[in-house]
This record gives C-alpha cells, sequence and structure tokens, in this order.
C-alpha cells in the first residue's frame, strides 16, 4: 500500500516508482516538461520547495512525476554539475524534513534505502556522547554502509554492522538520497523522444551558470598540463578510469587547485569516460578527489606508465627532464 | 583454443614441465564460475598471456595438460565476455574480495632465507590469522564458512571471499576495507581528543567500554595495560615507574572512568594513552598487497595450482588448520622418496616432508621436491644421468 504523503513529501522513495507505474499512460504534455525545467531551476538556485498542504493521490502523483522528469531532463542534458547540484539540494532540502519527522516516518524513509537498517538501544556507543545516557541509535549492514560512501576507519563497527547515532544517520542518507537521484544507471538515451531532447536544450539555457565554467587556464598547470593528463581527462574506457582518476586529482592537488574547482576537473573526466556495462561515477571520483586531497601524494609516472595510461608521452616529457624531479 | 608459440625449452623446463603435467592430470581444480573468468598463463613470467577464457572446466583442464604453465592465474572478476580487449568490452559483473599477504619481515631478526624462509611464513601467518579472526570475522561479519584461505605457492597466503555482496562491492568500498584493515589514514588524536564538558572544563575523551570497530581495539589494549598488576608490562609500553605506579595506585577509579570514555581521570597521562594507542594501531593493523584487493581486474594464482618459482602448491587450506599449516610438509607436490640429481654451485639447507637436506656445491642427489624448488627457483641445473 502506497503512503501518499510520504510520496509528497520523498517523491524518490521507492513508492513513487510504483505510484507512477500504476498509474502509467498519460501522455506526456509540454506544459509538464516546463515545470521539470522550473523546479531544476529553482532546486539548482538553492530555493526550497514549497509542499502542498494536501497530502494527497493527486498531490503524490504530480510530484513523483515531476521528480521523474526532473531527472529525465537531467539525464538528457547531461551536465554532471547541474545534476550534481540538484540532487545535493534536493538531497538537503529531505534530510532537513526527514530530522523532524516521527521516528515512523524516519524508520519508512530511511528504510527505503537502508533496507539492513534497525534501530537499536545502546549505551555511550559513540565516543563523545553523553556518558551512560541510553540514547536511539541506528544499524546498518557493512555493505549498506559502504554502498553509500562511509568512512569505515572512525565507524563503530562489530560483527558486520555499523552503529550510529541520528546525526551521524541522517549525513549517510542524505548522501544516499543524493545518491539515488543522481544514478541514471537505468536510462538510456536511445530511448529519449525529441520533445524531451528540446526541453533539455531550454534547461540548459535556463540553468544558471554553475560555480562559473572550468577556465582552460586552470589545465595547464604544472601537472594538468602534462600530455599524459590531458589524455586521461579526455576520458578513458573501463578498468582505467580509477587509476585515471586517481592521476588527475593528484595533478589537482600537486597544482594546488581548490577543491571546489578541482570538483569540476573530475567532473569533466567523468562526462568525458564512456558509459559501460559499470558506469564510472562523479561520486566515485570525487572520493578519489577527497582521499588524495586529505594525504600528500606524489604524481607517480611510473604507476601511469604501468596501467597504461600515457607511457607514450614519457619521451617528450617535461618532468623526466628535470621538472619536479627534485 | 590456439597452442601458445613455443617456447625455448631447456632441460630443466622440460623436467619441470612433465612433472607439472604429471601433478595437474589428477589434481587440477577449477575456480567458481570459471567461464566468466579470465585467465592469464606464466611460462617465463607469472603472467606471459592473460585474457584467455574457457567454455568448460574439460577444456581449461585439456590446455592446462597440454600447455603445461609454470603460472596459472585467474580473474578475482567474473566477466560477460571474459576475453575479450580492452578491459571494458568483458562486461564486468562483480568481483571477489582477496587478500594477499606476502610481505617479508626482514627489519625483525632472523635468519632469513631467500629461498624459502620459514620465519616470514609464520609471521605472515600470524597476519592471516589475524585478519581472519579479528577484522573479517570479528568486525566485518563474515562467517568462517565463506571464507576461503590458500597458501601462495610462495611467501604467503591469500584469503578470497565470494559472496554476492561481496562481488557488489566497489572500488570505493574496496578502498575504504583496505583502510580499515590497515589503519591507513587513522589519526588517534580523532579517537583521543579533547573535549569541553560543562561541569569540568576541557576533558580527554576516548573510547569507552561499548565503543567498536577501531575505538574498541585501542580501548581494549589500554584496558589491559592498566588492569596490569605488573611493572614490566608498563615498562614495555615506554611507562616509566612513577607514571605507573600513579596508575596502578588508582586503578579502579582509571578504568571505571576509561569505561565511560574519560580518560583524563588522572592528570598529565595524555601522552602515555597517544603512545599507546598508536603501538595497538601499529600491532594490530594488517599489511596486505593493496592492488591484489583494491584492482578488481587483478588476476591471482589459482588454488591448488603449483608455483613455478618453487613448485610448491597454492594450497588450499581449512580455516581450522591455519595456525598448523606448514607449506614444507603440506604444500609439496611431488613425491619426498623420489630422488634426482641436480648440480649447484651454492650451499643450501632445506627442510621438506620432515626431511633435511644439505646440499653441496656441486653433483647431489635430492629428493624431488627439493630438487623441483632449487629448479624453479635457477638455484641449481640437472646433473645429466
Amino acid at each position: 500500500m502506497v503512503d501518499y504523503s510520504l510520496v509528497s513529501k520523498y517523491p524518490f522513495i521507492s513508492d513513487a516508482k510504483k505510484l507512477l507505474e500504476e498509474k502509467a499512460g498519460n501522455e506526456l504534455r509540454w506544459e509538464d516538461l516546463e515545470k521539470g525545467i522550473n523546479r531544476i531551476v529553482s532546486v539548482v538556485r538553492g530555493r526550497e520547495r514549497s509542499l502542498s498542504a494536501d497530502l494527497s493521490l493527486k498531490t503524490a502523483h504530480e510530484e513523483a512525476s515531476l521528480y521523474a522528469i526532473s531527472r529525465l531532463l537531467l539525464f538528457t542534458l547531461n551536465n554532471p554539475l547541474a545534476s550534481r547540484k540538484f540532487a545535493e539540494e534536493e538531497a538537503k532540502q529531505a534530510a532537513n524534513l526527514l530530522a523532524l519527522e516521527t521516528e515512523d516516518v524516519f524508520f519508512q524513509v530511511a528504510s527505503d534505502f537502508f533496507s539492513s537498517m534497525k534501530q537499536e538501544n545502546r549505551e555511550g556507543v559513540i565516543t563523545g556522547i553523553s556518558l551512560g545516557e541510553s540514547m536511539r541509535i541506528y544499524s546498518i549492514s557493512l555493505f549498506d554502509y559502504l554502498k553509500y560512501g562511509g568512512s569505515l576507519l572512525y565507524a563503530q563497527l562489530e560483527a558486520g554492522r555499523v552503529f550510529m547515532g541520528k546525526g551521524e544517520f541522517l549525513l549517510l542518507l542524505k548522501k544516499a538520497i543524493s545518491y539515488r537521484i543522481r544514478d541514471s544507471s537505468a536510462m538510456s538515451l536511445k530511448s529519449i523522444p525529441q520533445m524531451i531532447k528540446d526541453a533539455a536544450s531550454e534547461l540548459g539555457e535556463r540553468l544558471p551558470k554553475l560555480a562559473g565554467a572550468i577556465s582552460m587556464a586552470m589545465y595547464k598547470g604544472s601537472y594538468l598540463g602534462l600530455e599524459c593528463v590531458q589524455k586521461i581527462l579526455k576520458g578513458l574506457p573501463e578498468g582505467k578510469r580509477y587509476y585515471g582518476s586517481m592521476a588527475l586529482a593528484i595533478a589537482c592537488a600537486k597544482d594546488k587547485i581548490p577543491k571546489e574547482e578541482a570538483v569540476k576537473v573530475m567532473a569533466t573526466f567523468v562526462a568525458n569516460c564512456r558509459k559501460t556495462t559499470h558506469p564510472f561515477t562523479l561520486r566515485e571520483a570525487i572520493s578519489v578527489l577527497d582521499w588524495v586531497y586529505k594525504r600528500n601524494i606524489g604524481f607517480s609516472c611510473r604507476m601511469l606508465e604501468a596501467n597504461d595510461l600515457g607511457g607514450e608521452f614519457c619521451k617528450v616529457c617535461r618532468l623526466k627532464k628535470g621538472f619536479g624531479a627534485k | 583454443m590456439d597452442s601458445f608459440p613455443v617456447q625455448q625449452e631447456t632441460p630443466e623446463k622440460k623436467f619441470l614441465k612433465e612433472r607439472f603435467r604429471e601433478y595437474y592430470l589428477k589434481n587440477l581444480e577449477p575456480p567458481p564460475d570459471i567461464t566468466k573468468r579470465e585467465f592469464g598463463f606464466g611460462f617465463e613470467k607469472k603472467i606471459d598471456y592473460r585474457h584467455k577464457s574457457f567454455r568448460s572446466f574439460q577444456e581449461f583442464s585439456e590446455f592446462v595438460s597440454r600447455e603445461v604453465p609454470f603460472f596459472i592465474s585467474y580473474s578475482c572478476a567474473r566477466y560477460e565476455f571474459p576475453s575479450l580487449r580492452p578491459m571494458d568490452r568483458k562486461g564486468y559483473l562483480g568481483s571477489d574480495l582477496a587478500f594477499d599477504l606476502d610481505r617479508t619481515y626482514l627489519e625483525e631478526k632472523h635468519e632469513h632465507s631467500p629461498v624459502l624462509c620459514n620465519y616470514c611464513l609464520n609471521r605472515i601467518r600470524q597476519d592471516a590469522v589475524n585478519l581472519i579472526e579479528e577484522f573479517l570475522v570479528s568486525d566485518f561479519g563474515f562467517s568462517r564458512e565463506e571464507i576461503q584461505i590458500n597458501y601462495s605457492g610462495s611467501k604467503g597466503f591469500h584469503i578470497h571471499l565470494q559472496s554476492k555482496p561481496v562481488q557488489e562491492l566497489s572500488q570505493e568500498a574496496r578502498k575504504q576495507i583496505l583502510d580499515y584493515i590497515s589503519a591507513a589514514g587513522l589519526d588517534v588524536e580523532k579517537i583521543l581528543r579533547r573535549e569541553k564538558t560543562e561541569e569540568a572544563g576541557y576533558i580527554l575523551r576516548g573510547p569507552t567500554k561499548h565503543s567498536e570497530g577501531w575505538a574498541k581495539k585501542l580501548f581494549d589494549a589500554a584496558f589491559k595495560l592498566v588492569s596490569s598488576e605488573n611493572l614490566e608490562d608498563f615498562a614495555k609500553d615506554g611507562i616509566g615507574k612513577v607514571k605507573a605506579l600513579k596508575i596502578m595506585d588508582n586503578r579502579e577509579y582509571v578504568l571505571k572512568k576509561m569505561e565511560e570514555g574519560n580518560w583524563d581521570s588522572l592528570k598529565g597521562l595524555e601522552g602515555v594513552w597517544n603512545k599507546l594507542l598508536k603501538k595497538t594501531v601499529q600491532l594490530r593493523e594488517v599489511e596486505v598487497d593493496r592492488q591484489v584487493t583494491f584492482d578488481v581486474a587483478r588476476l591471482i594464482r589459482l588454488p591448488n595450482s603449483i608455483h613455478g618459482d618453487t613448485g610448491l602448491i597454492a594450497k588450499k587450506i581449512p580455516l581450522s588448520e591455519i595456525s598448523d599449516f606448514d607449506p614444507t610438509r603440506e604444500a609439496v607436490a611431488f613425491d619426498g622418496n623420489k630422488m634426482m640429481a641436480i648440480v649447484t654451485d651454492k650451499e643450501f639447507r632445506l627442510e621438506m616432508l620432515g626431511q633435511t637436506t644439505e646440499i653441496k656445491p656441486g653433483k647431489n642427489k635430492v629428493p624431488l621436491p627439493a630438487g623441483i624448488l632449487l629448479l624453479c627457483k635457477k638455484k641449481a641445473l640437472l646433473y645429466p644421468e
């Protein structure tokens, strides 16, 4: 049984999809697409979504359709920065709303993402909490936790379950919501009707410039300007993308590019990578970037050569002629 | 499948090939989902050829008996089309989680043998047990039944996990797992930190008795030390007599406060805790070959195949027997009652199948497993008879 009020507020939950499948058949109209464009532009600008007081089937259906159209438009537009911004803003708003929900509603929405979720009552599991005080915490399986990029090092991990307080769990849930909104692995450009392609073009024109376009000058840093790195930036096939993203992230760090700017470099790389059976996502690229920016890692030509990433440029490379040799 | 190009075969290679063939005719085992795996074979190096696949175990078995590679590796990953190139055409379906423990312990004082070092092997075995018990079972919650361990055939051990959730782990998740077991980037000061409280101002807050993960490992180590009644235990951890006596005199109080997460019950111990926790991290982290775990396109030695550098079997080991596993007895592929003649220019002392073989420069009659080990290591030649 679909809970309409939940779908109205959280149109990214699985029930929304069920609802759309049940009520399929309506023809897509240009005004629906326009509503989608408006919604994306508004969300990307950071405006809060206004919730209807009427949480009926009709509202639920409208919200679910609007959400689906928005994702379809963003997928067709193929602008990773816009998709990311949209997903993050939607997730942020949803997490804020969820923090105020009853325990039942919170559990219902969260368990849609973490099927292994359990509520636990344990004492003082997390360091730094009020000592001896009983608190409500949640646990999820290690695999669920890792799926959404949780960091294990400081996790309260026991027998394959990770325990978290509500604050920490909300942060993870926000990430999970954002990933789901961005996930386009089930979509295919081949089946997109022309009307949606036209709407996506219009969306592209109406979207605000996201943190400025990436300047070409940025790509000409000492390391980012290397021919092998430039080749990586143009995209790589499966099997090479992780090493490629690592090399790009190290090049950004070595060129002292601020992390927010480096995210754009990674987004360009992700967009340039071919979509294959195992897509390389911006999330993966950014986690590489996070990892690299936390450490001081040297740029390794040997690693690039070993992974067949631009070894052909080594003979003419300035690094081998003494640049950066010290 | 076509034959590989004929290799330049020395008498030693011909001899080894014959022995390996005899072994494979009786002992070859397929990996799970053999048709979805990519294989790599080594005749000179560990992997000379890769991107091979087989439609059945029979085809694989015929190939191995015909070509007799010195090294057989297979992909941890499963693919729709394992032989296609480049990698992105293979159609990745998921990958086992594998750990390769093969470090040497040269920094620890022992008589290191470059041929087969029992000391290093024992230390790696301890690491493998630690990885399984402390991390894979206790922290990650894997059941012992789903953990498969095998000797690498040379310097270490391989651990494989193949369940469905494991197959779906992303590379980022694999990196998280690696960072966790090797404590890479673990900042003890994040676990033990100064925090402001309303009642007592800043206090040193640390793990509690309910902590889990690394916080628990660190709590247990500190709790064990404070519980000790032996001054020497404190000295081993670099804690001077004065501080140790102070802790011992207030033991019950310190322990009670630690259980609650207050590590500041006695002032002036912050340095002691930090040192102890850093040492605990060093003792409990496990060093593995990161690439093997992380790189889903990696090939790994086929369990129960022969390692071409030693002639020993990459033997599967029941988990309950890992502590007693002795490769010089249990990973020997060839009959120790048969003798062979070799010639060498060095001295060796080899222990295999419970026998010690002293080898002198010149001609030697040695048991087959010892002779094959030296031929594989290129430390001896066949003595023509």
